[in-house]
């Protein structure tokens, strides 16, 4: 099983790489249905709680989106990024324990969560910074200011990195919150608390901006969407830190 | 006589009112209307997107508010604040400052030549040039080509069509994948266009009022080509649009840009007005993704490769200084050179008089009419050799009031006022 999904993750990278090449379809297509397979096997051999089959099967849906996407010219920019956050899921579908592991296993695996958690929410930050940067820009090109425009990143730049840091926010913040709440389940630990409550509004919230994009909004809405983002990200961490929350209850 | 030049720049006026004037100025019937008659004897029409000017020849000398007035443009009176009048060696200086674009919004800019020579040509054409404006232009001419070889103003000097490309690039960013449409088929036109390609901008349209120029330009650039009237029908799938065309009707509305906006999906559109008078709705500014901007907003990107052009533009400065004083000195000997013409027209018509008395009379054959011819002619030579000799003199020193009293003298009646040209 390791060595397929090593397999997989070259697979999905050298297609992140090269995906504007047409003869990456074919290993694409060809890895969606080793993918789906090892799902199916996964699912037939373990508890379907189980962490693993989460991030397996999470990634898988996010291959469906490439799938979709790689022919559909204006959303094609997401390509990589979902193709990196496959290859990523899986990587950590390979680290994760089960659910019936030593207390050394579940540190690893809670360090993966908050990594991966983390992630999102940097991206999320960085997101929301840029947001600010293309709103700014935006104003100074509105103002007719140019004085000191060279100095300033290009909008198209400051909106595909906005864009970029939103995907890369949102597939952390999707991938941790599985890892989370499968080994939640399968441990039978999972209970709402306000970091549950924080991250599942934060992940519907970039959720629907991501959704936004591909429904055709362009840059503004984005730049918009992570500036409020980050407002909102601000007041849970304050808000949780007043709690002292953090899953505390969970963990402790 | 009186060499004048009144009008606005990008320095004194908004592009507003520059466009205003325009308007009034380039209609083709500007001067026919106005008219070459006693009121102005020679005239010049210089209008680009920075300047709009009149370069022109009356015959007595005239204040500021009569510059207003001799053309027709009393309605521009009120912003008389922003024009710039100039009169006698100071027209000289202006033009030869603005034809070495030491005047241009991008020092060391180009296309101010190529303009002058356009309008100049047009105007020559046209018949509303005389002695004083050729001599002044073509002075203007070899000073701009003396310029621009044996200085650097030019290095590293930007077209405004290179600002405008490199304001589309702030927006779009990476220009490989952006379509482009270009309104007029001129000059500027075709900057803009070469810019974009050497920027690698591969999907350029050309927009012309006139369909077989927009199809010429665009095989040379292997771009494709639309008439005017289509251009909304392409908007949709273009995301930066110039425009280098005259005549002053808007091409694109508000109305028009808002529903392309909703088809495209908001993604940027860039509108860059090279136009004076401008040709985009000013309004489309107030759309959300679009940009526009006009020539005045380019100002502040022209600043590229400035240091090295300012300190060239020092001696560029010299050069007109002194182009202009030695133009200026000969324009005025053409003048006494016609002045001194006319004083032995003069004499030449009494003479003939004096020859045409004696040949009434009968009292001479042909050969002695011919010898009396002969023996006048010299008489006249050597009166007139020592005054004329002395108005050479008193050019030479510059002192041109004297030359006039002179001048007043030998035609017997005072001249009507030429001490300014």
């Amino acid at each position: 099983m390791t060595w397929l999904v090593v397999l997989l993750i070259v697979a999905y990278g050298l297609v992140a790489l090269f995906e504007r090449r047409v003869s990456v379809r074919v290993p694409l297509y060809v890895a969606s249905i080793v993918h789906v397979s090892l799902l199916g096997w996964l699912m037939s051999s373990i508890s379907w709680v189980d962490p693993k089959i989460g991030l397996v099967g999470v990634s898988w849906l996010l291959m469906a989106g490439v799938i979709w996407f790689i022919e559909t010219p204006k959303v094609r920019s997401l390509v990589p990024a979902l193709v990196a956050s496959t290859a990523l899921m899986l990587t950590m579908a390979l680290l994760a324990p089960n659910s019936a592991s030593s207390i050394d296993d579940v540190q690893l695996w809670i360090s993966i969560h908050l990594l991966l958690i983390l992630i999102g929410y940097l991206g999320c930050v960085l997101g929301g910074v840029l947001g600010g940067a293309y709103v700014f820009v935006s104003a100074k090109l509105k103002s007719r200011k140019l004085k000191e425009i060279r100095q300033y990143p290009t909008l198209t730049t400051i909106a595909k990195y906005n864009f970029l840091s939103i995907g890369l926010g949102t597939v952390g913040l999707l991938a941790g919150v599985v890892m989370g709440v499968f080994w939640a389940l399968s441990t039978e630990q999972f209970r709402f608390d306000v970091t549950w409550v924080m991250s599942f509004v934060m992940l519907g919230w970039y959720s629907v901006g991501l959704v936004g994009h591909l429904m055709g909004r362009q840059a503004r809405w984005n730049a918009w969407f992570s500036i409020i983002g980050l407002g909102l990200l601000a007041v849970f961490f304050v808000f949780t830190s007043l709690l002292g929350s953090w899953h505390l209850g969970v963990l402790g | 006589m009186t060499l004048i030049a009144f009008g606005v720049n990008h320095n004194t006026a908004s592009v507003e009112l520059r466009e205003q004037f325009a308007r009034i100025v380039d209609a083709q019937s500007f001067v026919e209307q106005i008219g070459l008659t006693s009121s102005v004897l020679e005239c010049v029409v210089l209008s680009t997107c920075n300047r709009v000017e009149i370069y022109a020849v009356v015959p007595n000398s005239v204040n500021e508010d009569q510059f207003f007035e001799i053309f027709g443009l009393s309605e521009l009176k009120s912003f008389i604040e922003h024009f710039y009048t100039y009169t006698s060696d100071a027209v000289v200086r202006h033009l030869f400052r603005v034809v070495s674009s030491l005047d241009s919004m991008i020092l060391g800019e180009n296309q101010i030549l190529s303009q002058a020579r356009i309008a100049y040509q047009l105007s020559v054409e046209r018949e509303w040039t005389g002695a004083i404006l050729r001599r002044l232009f073509e002075r203007a001419f070899k000073l701009a080509k003396e310029v621009r070889t044996h200085t650097a103003i030019s290095e590293g000097a930007v077209s405004i069509g290179r600002v405008g490309v490199e304001l589309a690039q702030q927006v779009l960013g990476d220009l490989g994948m952006v379509s482009a449409l270009i309104i007029g088929a001129g000059e500027h036109g075709q900057l803009v266009a070469n810019n974009f390609k050497t920027q690698g901008l591969r999907n350029i349209t050309i927009a012309n009022r006139t369909i077989e120029r927009a199809q010429e330009f665009a095989q040379q650039i292997d771009g494709s080509y639309c008439a005017l009237d289509n251009v909304s029908d392409i908007l949709e799938k273009i995301d930066v649009v110039v425009s280098s065309v005259g005549g002053g009707e808007i091409i694109v509305d508000k109305d028009m840009v808002r529903s392309v906006m909703r088809n495209r999906r908001y993604k940027p559109l860039v509108f860059i007005d090279l136009s004076v008078p401008r040709v985009f709705d000013v309004a489309l500014h107030e759309l959300d993704d679009v940009y526009l901007f006009d020539v005045d907003d380019l100002r502040g990107l022209t600043d590229q490769g400035e240091s090295l052009r300012r300190s060239e533009a020092l001696i560029v400065e010299g050069m007109a200084q002194e182009a202009s004083q030695d133009c200026w000195r000969l324009l005025h000997a053409d003048q006494h050179n016609r002045t001194i013409g006319q004083v032995f027209q003069n004499a030449s018509t009494l003479c003939n008089k004096e020859l045409e008395r004696l040949k009434s009379q009968e009292e001479f054959s042909e050969e002695q009419l011919h010898v009396i011819q002969r023996s006048l002619e010299s008489l006249v030579r050597k009166i007139y050799h020592h005054p004329v000799q002395y108005v050479h003199g008193l050019a030479n020193e510059g002192k041109n009031n004297e030359i006039q009293n002179v001048m007043n003298i030998l035609l017997g009646s005072k001249l009507p006022e030429e001490n300014d040209s």
